[in-house]
C-alpha cells in the first residue's frame, strides 16, 4: 500500500514537472519571439497541445513544443463558441471590478439593472455622442461606469481628463468637457495614470470601448440609443445566466 | 512489377487521397458551421500534424483535423518568425491576379522589367499618391508595375475618378494628373472597375495601396522604390543563398 502511494506520488511529481516543461518551453519561445513582452499568465489550452498565454491584455496561443504559435480567435466548432472572446471578456471583467469606484466617474440611476464600463477619452467624438444621452441610459436602468483613458492620438487629454478629475463636481465637469467645455489645467492627485495604463494592459485601443457586465465588449452599433442599448444588455445577460448555467 | 502490386499500390494511394479529402472536408464543414456563407478558397495540410490551413473569403483560418476547434487568424512558425498561413494566402492571391487580363491594368514599365508588381490603387489615397510620384524611380530599379484602380467606397467620388482614368484616351497620363489632384472632367465607357472591386473583397484585400508580387505575396502598403527592389531581390534570389 504504502509503495503504491509512494509510486502514485512519484508519477504525480513526474506528471507535474512534464507540464512545468511545457510551461516553460512556451515562456522560453514566447520571449525568444517577442523579448519585450510581458507574460501575463500561461495555461493549458482547450485546445489539445497547446498553452493559452496571455500578453499584455491579449491572448495568443502556443504550442507546447514552443514552435508555433497562434493569433486569433478559437472557436469550440460543436459548441459554436469563441472561446478567446469568453476568456477576454473574463479577463477584463474582473480587473474593471478589481479598480475601485473611486476610481472611477459614477453616473447611476438607483436601481441599476445593468451596469456598463466605458473606457472614455475627453476629446473622442463618440464618447461625446455617448455621453449626450446619459441621462436616458440612467433613467433606462443603466448604470454608467466611466474609465478615463486619455488616448495618445489627442494631444492634451491627458491634461483635460486629470483637469476634470480635480474639480469640485467631478460629474459635472465631466459632462461640462465632453459637451466641449475646457476642463482647464487643474491638478490634484489623481488615477488617470493608472487607468490609461490599466486600458493600455487589457489591450483596449480604443474609445469608447463598452463592456458589459461580464465583460464581453458591447458592439458600438448597439449603444446609439438606449432602448437598444437596454436590449443588448438583456440579451447578454440572458446569454451570460445561460452560460453560468451550464457550467 | 506485377499487376497485384501494382494495383495494391494503386488502391492505398486512392485510400490516402480519399482520407486527405474527407480531413478537408471536416475542416470546410467546420468553418461552415462557424461562417455559414464562407467561400473556400483553398485547404491545404499544414505544417503540424493534425491541422489544416483553410483560406475562406481571403481569410486565413486554421482547423483541427477532428472538425472540433477553429482559429481565424495568424499561425506564426517561432524559430522562423513567419506566419505559415501566408503560403495559402499568396497562392489565393495569385490566382486572384491571375483572373485580372493584362488589359484591365494600367501598366508603367521599364524597357527590361526584373520585377514585376500588380497595385491596386485609389485616385484619392494619399499613399498611393506618394507610390505614383516616384512610379519613374520603380521603373528605373527594373520594376514593372501594373495598376489595378480599385476606388476604395471610403473615398466618395473616387469611383467616378476611376472611372474617368480608364475612359480617357492617354490612360496612362491620365492617370497621372489623376494622381496629382488635377480636376479631370467626368467619362464614362465600358469599364472593369467592378469586376476588381469584387476581386479584391472576395480576397480581403481592403485597404490601398496594396502592393502584390507575382507569386501573390502582399509587400504592403506603400513601400519606398529601394526598400520594393531590396525585397523582390530578396525574394527571387535562390533558396539556398538567402539561408
Amino acid at each position: 500500500m504504502l509503495k503504491k502511494i509512494i509510486s502514485l506520488a512519484l508519477l504525480a511529481a513526474a506528471m507535474h514537472l512534464h507540464a512545468d516543461d511545457g510551461e516553460k518551453t512556451v515562456r522560453d519561445a514566447m520571449h525568444s519571439l517577442l523579448p519585450m513582452s510581458k507574460i501575463d499568465e500561461v495555461v493549458k489550452s482547450d485546445l489539445p497541445g497547446f498553452y493559452e498565454v496571455i500578453v499584455s491584455g491579449q491572448i495568443v496561443y502556443v504550442s507546447a513544443d514552443g514552435k508555433y504559435l497562434l493569433q486569433g480567435n478559437l472557436y469550440n466548432v460543436p459548441a459554436k463558441k469563441d472561446l478567446t472572446a469568453g476568456r477576454l471578456a473574463g479577463i477584463r471583467a474582473q480587473a474593471v471590478e478589481k479598480l475601485p469606484a473611486s476610481k472611477k466617474i459614477v453616473f447611476a440611476p438607483e436601481h441599476p439593472k445593468h451596469t456598463v464600463t466605458v473606457f472614455t477619452d475627453v476629446d473622442c467624438p463618440y464618447c461625446r455622442q455617448f455621453h449626450k444621452m446619459i441621462d436616458q441610459f440612467n433613467r433606462a436602468g443603466i448604470a454608467v461606469n466611466y474609465i478615463l483613458y486619455p488616448l495618445d492620438i489627442h494631444p492634451g487629454a491627458d491634461k483635460k481628463a486629470s483637469a476634470l478629475w480635480c474639480a469640485a463636481d467631478r460629474n459635472a465637469a465631466y459632462t461640462a468637457a465632453m459637451n466641449g467645455h475646457d476642463p482647464g489645467t487643474g491638478t490634484c492627485a489623481n488615477p488617470v495614470a493608472e487607468t490609461k495604463a490599466l486600458s493600455v494592459s487589457l489591450g483596449i485601443n480604443a474609445t469608447p470601448t463598452i463592456l458589459a457586465e461580464d465583460g464581453t465588449q458591447v458592439n458600438s452599433a448597439k449603444t446609439t440609443s438606449p432602448e437598444l442599448l437596454l436590449a443588448e444588455l438583456d440579451r447578454l445577460a440572458a446569454e451570460h445566466a445561460k452560460k453560468v448555467a451550464s457550467r | 512489377m506485377s499487376r497485384f502490386l501494382l494495383f495494391t499500390l494503386l488502391a492505398a494511394f486512392a485510400v490516402a487521397a480519399s482520407a486527405q479529402d474527407d480531413a478537408s472536408q471536416v475542416a470546410t464543414a467546420a468553418l461552415r458551421k462557424i461562417a455559414p456563407n464562407a467561400k473556400v478558397q483553398s485547404v491545404t495540410q499544414a505544417p503540424m500534424a493534425g491541422f489544416y490551413a483553410v483560406i475562406a473569403d481571403g481569410h486565413p483560418i486554421f482547423v483541427s483535423a477532428d472538425g472540433k476547434y477553429l482559429i481565424e487568424g495568424h499561425v506564426i512558425d517561432i524559430a522562423a518568425k513567419r506566419d505559415i498561413m501566408e503560403d495559402g494566402l499568396a497562392g489565393v492571391r495569385k490566382a486572384a491576379l491571375a483572373s485580372i487580363a493584362a488589359d484591365k491594368k494600367v501598366t508603367f514599365a521599364p524597357a527590361h522589367p526584373k520585377h514585376r508588381v500588380t497595385v491596386f490603387t485609389d485616385v484619392d489615397c494619399p499613399y498611393c499618391r506618394q507610390f505614383h510620384k516616384q512610379i519613374a524611380e520603380y521603373n528605373k530599379l527594373g520594376i514593372a508595375v501594373d495598376y489595378v484602380l480599385y476606388p476604395l467606397p471610403i473615398h466618395k467620388g473616387a469611383d467616378v475618378k476611376a472611372v474617368t482614368v480608364w475612359c480617357s484616351k492617354n490612360r496612362n497620363d491620365t492617370f497621372t494628373a489623376a494622381m496629382n489632384g488635377e480636376a479631370l472632367p467626368a467619362k464614362t465607357c465600358a469599364n472593369p472597375i467592378s469586376e476588381i472591386v469584387s476581386i479584391a473583397e472576395a480576397n480581403n484585400i481592403t485597404g490601398t495601396p496594396a502592393v502584390l508580387a507575382e507569386d501573390g505575396t502582399m509587400l504592403g502598403g506603400y513601400v519606398a522604390p529601394d526598400q520594393l527592389a531590396k525585397r523582390l531581390d530578396e525574394m527571387s534570389a535562390p533558396k539556398s543563398a538567402a539561408q
